[in-house]
């Protein structure tokens, strides 16, 4: 009876919700309130695949879903990002019937790394995949082997684990799983070095004795093996063979070539994550490769604008996250003309305030010394914490504009910006550059 | 001039070296040239060949692994101190120089003991000094339960989930600890002045102090202050 009253709640609250443009938290906040073990007396479907890690999770679980669909199968999943128990209950039981039973073949979950052993207590994923553990929003995160032990009691006997083979963090999760453990990894490939500020990956994990890596593709992502305790990257069930980020492709097992809408590594990952969950799933190669060949991300991550006549790219990216300013100061870095660089550090997060500006320091930002790159605008409240790290990394101050007031940093930028504009800023500020300029 | 960076690879999670590459320009631009040697575990390193000694925050089991290899320093680093040796920690760094840690001994060079929880305490803060106003960041897990004489800083304002202590840090000889993570220097100016100025009296004493103006520090400290206090 309770659990009937969860389901109708919610999906009312949910119905009412959408028309007036509310968040999904709410009606499974409600529904978990009638029942807290509604979650549990669902019937879930033979998959139910969660998704897990510090950056990429959105676009990885996007490319799973567009590869389940072209294979078939129903899925249902948290489009939204509402990673936490209660969008995670919202999302459930807005794909149950009355009874409690998901109307879908697959269940897809993105999963807040954090929330992750709470969201399981109430129902555990028979496919579980860990992509990696970056520094990433440390002032609510601690550090990476703090989110590593919180993950790690989100794992359950039931599930198969799908581990990112080059994380060293990450493989360590299947060593005694009692369940099926498959690997992915990404092999060498030419590409010129990409070095980092600091290195995560220098000591083990397991017994802090040196590491050696073979290759690393960036920071502690690579090829490796502890020289003190044999710990050593597991051997990869799936893998990219062959990648290469300036012509644009990468080959899966040697078989599936699939061209890259975004030429990155990172997006190598999410692609390789999502073959191989199909893989396990029985799918063809073939229907991978047809699902994701040029697939471009809906997410909204990256957008195409017009400041003025001058042409632009916002690349989404997190503050607090130095991997991910890397990734997008790599794109800027890697385009075959004239770019304007545009940096904006105003609102340090949506979700609550902080001045932590630490993170700066951890950023590779020398890569705007690259030739390229003309100029550099840097505008919001903490314009001055990122100019003084730039003045550490031996940029040219003849090129940096310093504008604290956002409209008039972009003011500039419609009149002065050479080149493309990539404009490098996050989630919680890209709306101040979006509303002035004509996003295409 | 010689600064150690001890442990930079174990203890280095908040960009805590940006403290010692402006440090190292503030010097430069006082006329005093000087190197940043990285040493960690396995390294020799002889303490008095330094004029500075930095330590910062790292995972709880990195602090751990530190502070074994730092036990067998401990008579060499009492008697840096003793002959006057500058020495900052910041971050988790700070709480190997207490008692304890956990169930463990510490180096017992301040009288206050350290227990982890399973829980994160973070936030940022305001805290008044010998230095003025100091604007930073708390990030850790841990709880110190403290008698310490000679506290470094008074909270004035501090995030609801922080550690509910009046006093924080400590500032014996030169030895200054905070648990304030990350460039604590390059945003609080009159910290860095204090340091250069402490450092130009104890090797230096020949050099008069140059005031100098850096814009981007200065605004960034007002910025973050002004900030925090609207809170």
């Amino acid at each position: 009876m309770r659990k009937l009253l969860a389901i109708i709640t919610c999906k009312i609250l949910r119905f009412v919700g959408k028309m007036i443009k509310r968040g999904s938290s709410l009606p499974g906040k409600y529904a978990l309130k009638i029942d807290p073990n509604i979650l549990k007396k669902l019937k879930m479907p033979e998959y139910v695949i969660a998704v897990t890690g510090s950056n990429g999770k959105t676009s990885t679980v996007e490319m799973i879903y567009q590869v389940l669909v072209k294979a078939g199968y129903s899925v249902a999943y948290n489009k939204e990002g509402s990673n936490q128990i209660e969008g995670v209950t919202t999302f459930l039981l807005e794909n149950a019937t009355l009874s409690g039973r998901i109307r879908k073949d697959v269940v897809l979950i993105e999963t807040d790394e954090r929330y992750a052993r709470h969201t399981f207590k109430h129902f555990v994923p028979t496919h579980y995949i860990i992509t990696n553990l970056y520094r990433d929003q440390l002032t609510r995160n601690g550090h990476p082997e703090w989110i590593y032990d919180i993950i790690r009691d989100s794992i359950h006997d039931g599930s198969k684990l799908i581990l990112n083979a080059d994380e060293p963090l990450i493989a360590t999760y299947g060593i005694g799983h009692k369940n099926k453990v498959y690997y992915f990894g990404v092999d060498q490939y030419e590409e010129k070095e990409m070095p980092s500020v600091y290195d995560d990956g220098k000591y083990c994990p397991l017994c802090k004795g040196r590491m050696v890596y073979d290759y690393r593709h960036f920071n502690h992502v690579g090829n490796y093996h502890c020289t003190k305790c044999g710990f050593k990257h597991p051997e990869a069930n799936y893998r990219v063979t062959e990648v290469d980020l300036s012509e644009g492709y990468l080959v899966l097992d040697d078989k599936y070539r699939i061209e890259l809408a975004l030429k990155s590594i990172y997006n190598a990952y999410n692609i390789l994550a999502a073959y191989s969950i199909a893989l396990i799933m029985g799918i063809d190669g073939e229907t991978v490769k047809e699902a994701l060949n040029g697939y471009i991300l809906r997410n909204g991550r990256v957008v195409e604008f017009m400041a003025g006549d001058k042409k632009g790219t916002l690349l989404t990216s997190k503050h607090e996250n130095s991997i991910s300013y890397d990734q997008s100061l790599r794109v800027a870095k890697s385009y075959a003309g004239d770019v304007t660089v545009f940096l904006m550090v105003d609102a340090i997060s949506r979700k609550y305030f902080t001045s932590e500006t630490s993170w700066l320091w951890d950023i590779d930002f020398e890569m705007l010394n690259s030739p390229n790159i003309k100029r550099i605008v840097i505008a919001g409240l903490y314009s001055s914490d990122v100019a003084e790290r730039l003045l550490y990394a031996d940029v040219d101050f003849a090129k940096v504009k310093v504008l604290k007031e956002i409209p008039a940093a972009i003011d500039y930028l419609k009149k002065e910006a050479v080149g493309h504009i990539y404009a490098i800023t996050c989630f919680s500020d890209q709306d101040k550059l979006l509303s002035r300029v004509e996003v295409l | 001039m010689k600064i150690l960076h001890w442990y930079y690879d174990f203890l280095n999670l908040y960009g805590d070296y940006g403290n010692l590459v402006v440090l190292k320009k503030h010097l430069l631009d006082q006329g005093i040239e000087c190197v940043i040697e990285q040493k960690t575990i396995g390294d020799k390193i002889k303490l008095s060949d330094y004029q500075f000694i930095y330590l910062s925050a790292g995972s709880e089991r990195n602090q751990k692994v530190v502070l074994h290899d730092l036990r067998s320093c401990k008579d060499e680093l009492q008697a840096y101190i003793n002959a006057g040796g500058l020495m900052l920690l910041t971050g988790n760094s700070m709480e190997l120089l207490g008692q304890k840690i956990d169930d463990e001994e510490a180096l017992g060079l301040v009288e206050f003991s350290t227990k982890h929880t399973d829980k994160r305490f973070t936030g940022d803060v305001i805290m008044d000094s010998e230095f003025g106003k100091i604007v930073g960041f708390i990030n850790k897990s841990s709880l110190i339960f403290s008698n310490n004489p000679y506290p470094l800083f008074k909270y004035l304002f501090k995030d609801e989930n922080l550690q509910d202590n009046e006093f924080e840090g400590y500032h014996f000889n030169n030895v200054i600890g905070t648990e304030i993570i990350g460039p604590i220097l390059v945003k609080n100016p009159k910290m860095m002045k204090a340091l250069v100025q402490k450092i130009m009296a104890s090797y230096y004493p020949d050099l008069s102090y140059q005031e100098l103006s850096y814009e981007y520090e200065e605004d960034s400290y007002r910025v973050t202050l002004e900030a925090l206090s609207k809170r």
